[in-house]
């Protein structure tokens, strides 16, 4: 078998480049039991250079995640408690007056870390979260005269609550759409559980240690744009982006009436980034329909828009999904 | 003087020749009963035998006869051919009741008969219609009001109704029948499919297709690959009703791992291996020895081979020895 040589050369440098992933999933394995698709998505939203949205019950070993993440990686981390009466300079930070030196100092706020856990984001008025998407996507931020570059790697982890809970403020769909991923977390099975309660009975708390710099991440970016991705995959992308759309045309007609609106071209942009971040997980130097479909849920399920029918029928985002990779055809 | 005995012989004859054809003409009048209950209804039948060459006029029969006999009924004259065809009988019917009890004598009815111009007329004969009422037995003392009978329901009353039932039922049918198939995403109506050839006699012939165009020996790897995994996806939905073109290569193999009773070792690790140097051919710039290209077109002919349906041909019927005769051709 002889092998084109920039397939042959990515690839070798995938190899090598990606051994990382593993030591770094160990690491957090150490601490997390189960969640494997939670560090899995942390690590795509890293290599992606996307953020994320999580939703899930309490307790599900969120913070825990994203900080061990950032022990291994030697990164600051950041974790924002949402309430109704947060303010945006609370986040990013202020002018101080100081009568010393007779000026006004900047007080950098808590966003200025390259992890941050935005907890309970949907409890904060819109204004606060305006302030924290808008950081997420321009990674710069103003205070006074001054604007402010973000430290790469910049990833922010939210969670949100169900949104019929009182007290809550939905995140508008122009703003979720700038998370690149939303997971769903589930419950750890029977043996994770016993596993769980097992370490804090002991009281045995492993910790990561730290393996990477934050330079090797922005390295590894680099080389996941080299993922090579072919253009039927780039079509299966588009059918799929267009299937969210027109289903009619997909041979998916019932949905017609159960979407108001479909994924955004950003949405197909994500996708395709997160699946050359997941074939470069899996150390492969090429895309696979694998690996879109493997992160097609977490990357359509927050930008596909349920009619008013939908819910009536109790027809979700994942329901269209899976309906979706089912119909339309694979490369 | 002879002249004038001649013209009263030939007068006197006229006259006599009138006469026996007035003799021969019957008038008659006659009930299907002669007793009836009170309100009963009964036919009367009027009839007239006479030669063909005489114009008859029936008689008017008025609403009420006698004023307590009631017509409520006419029919047409039916006429008939006599043996002697020189005569015909004509019969006109009354339906007739009476809510009069005792015997009421119907009068003789006359006919008017034309003969050559010569204007006459002939009585029927006269009938008596008896006319009961219901015995009463007055040993039982007073007893409850009978309902009104029924009228028995005819054919023509129900109709209408049942071909408003089938109506009905067919609109319920095609509204149901619509909402199924667009359920299914199928068109309401459709032409009856041909029947599919089997799945392996396609397959083989797209394999031949494949191998006559020659497109790897042309430098048209891709396709190549393409048209021989599409062939083989086509054929296993076909064959085994796996929706392989709706799966990646890996998914498709999962299917066929879960049921190994499908396939045989190493059937399967043909499919294997012919889908997984697919994959790298057309996703990863792969690009395989000529050996390898016509390896994985003798892999999938074997493939298809030794996973066709055996199709039972049916055998012809034996032939009985007939011991009786020697058998004969008919031309």
């Amino acid at each position: 078998m002889n092998q084109t040589v920039d397939i042959k050369e990515l690839n070798e440098r995938i190899q090598k480049e990606s051994s990382f992933v593993e030591m770094v999933t160990l690491e957090m394995n150490k601490v997390i039991v189960g969640q494997k698709h939670l560090v899995e998505s942390l690590l795509i939203g890293l290599l992606s250079n996307g953020h994320i949205l999580l939703e899930g019950v309490p307790g599900l070993a969120k913070t825990l995640a994203i900080k061990s993440l950032a022990q291994t990686i030697s990164a600051k981390f950041a974790r924002i408690q949402f309430t109704p009466d947060l303010l945006p300079a609370d986040l990013l930070g202020t002018m101080i007056y100081s009568q010393k030196k007779e000026e006004f100092t900047i007080k950098k706020g808590p966003i200025f870390a390259n992890f941050i856990l935005a907890d309970e984001i949907n409890r904060a008025p819109a204004k606060v979260q305006s302030a924290l998407l808008e950081a997420m996507q321009e990674r710069q931020i103003t205070i006074g005269d001054t604007t402010h570059k973000l430290e790469e790697p910049f990833l922010v982890m939210a969670t949100q609550n169900p949104i019929e809970q009182e007290g809550t403020y939905p995140l508008p769909e122009a703003q979720v759409d700038r998370f690149m991923l939303k997971v769903v977390i589930n419950y750890p099975n029977k043996e994770e559980e016993r596993q769980i309660i097992n370490q804090n009975l002991l009281r045995q708390f492993p910790e990561t240690s730290t393996i990477l710099k934050p330079e090797d991440i922005v390295a590894a970016r680099e080389v996941v744009k080299d993922v090579y991705m072919d253009e039927k995959i780039q079509k299966y992308i588009v059918d799929i982006v267009f299937a969210t759309r027109e289903p009619k045309e997909y041979e998916l007609a019932k949905y017609q009436d159960m979407i108001s609106y479909g994924a955004s071209p950003r949405a197909g942009i994500s996708l395709a980034q997160a699946a050359k971040a997941f074939a470069f997980i899996k150390r492969r130097g090429y895309v696979i329909p694998e690996d879109v479909r493997a992160v097609c849920s977490d990357v359509l399920r927050h930008r596909i828009g349920l009619s008013y029918e939908a819910e009536a029928n109790n027809i979700t985002s994942e329901e269209i999904i899976t309906d979706i990779l089912n119909t339309v055809e694979v490369p | 003087m002879k002249i004038k005995r001649k013209i009263f012989l030939f007068f006197l004859l006229f006259l006599v020749s009138s006469a026996v054809i007035a003799q021969r003409i019957k008038a008659a009048a006659s009930l299907d009963s002669a007793n009836i209950l009170l309100g009963d209804q009964v036919k009367l039948f009027l009839e007239i035998n006479h030669p063909k060459k005489v114009d008859i006029t029936f008689p008017q029969v008025p609403d009420t006869i006698r004023g307590n006999i009631e017509v409520l009924q006419q029919s047409e004259i039916d006429t008939f051919e006599m043996d002697d065809e020189t005569f015909q009988k004509q019969i006109q019917s009354y339906l007739i009741t009476c809510f009069d009890s005792g015997s009421h004598r119907i009068p003789p009815f006359w006919f008017k008969i034309n003969m050559d111009g010569r204007i006459d007329s002939i009585p029927s004969n006269g009938v008596t219609l008896n006319v009961h009422t219901i015995p009463i037995d007055t040993t039982r003392g007073p007893t409850d009001i009978k309902m009104p009978y029924d009228a028995p329901v005819t054919l023509k009353e129900v109709i209408p109704y049942i071909l408003g039932i089938i109506l009905i039922g067919a609109i319920l049918f095609f509204i149901l029948y619509s909402i199924k198939r667009k359920k299914q995403n199928k068109p309401i109506f459709t032409l009856p499919k041909k029947p599919k050839e089997p799945a392996h006699v396609i397959a083989l012939r797209e394999l031949d297709r494949i191998k006559d165009e020659k497109l790897w020996q042309q430098g048209k790897i891709k396709p190549f690959y393409s048209d021989v995994t599409e062939t083989l996806r086509t054929y296993i939905e076909d064959r085994y009703d796996i929706p392989a073109m709706e799966k990646t290569s890996d998914e498709t193999l999962d299917s066929f791992r879960f049921r190994r009773d499908l396939l045989k070792e190493k059937t399967f690790e043909n499919l294997s291996r012919i889908l997984k140097l697919a994959d790298l051919v057309k996703f990863a710039k792969y690009t395989p020895l000529p050996d390898d290209n016509n390896m994985t077109l003798v892999d999938a002919y074997f493939f298809i081979n030794d996973t066709k349906e055996e199709v039972k041909e049916a055998k012809p019927p034996e032939a009985v020895k007939d011991d009786e005769g020697e058998d004969v051709e008919i031309k």
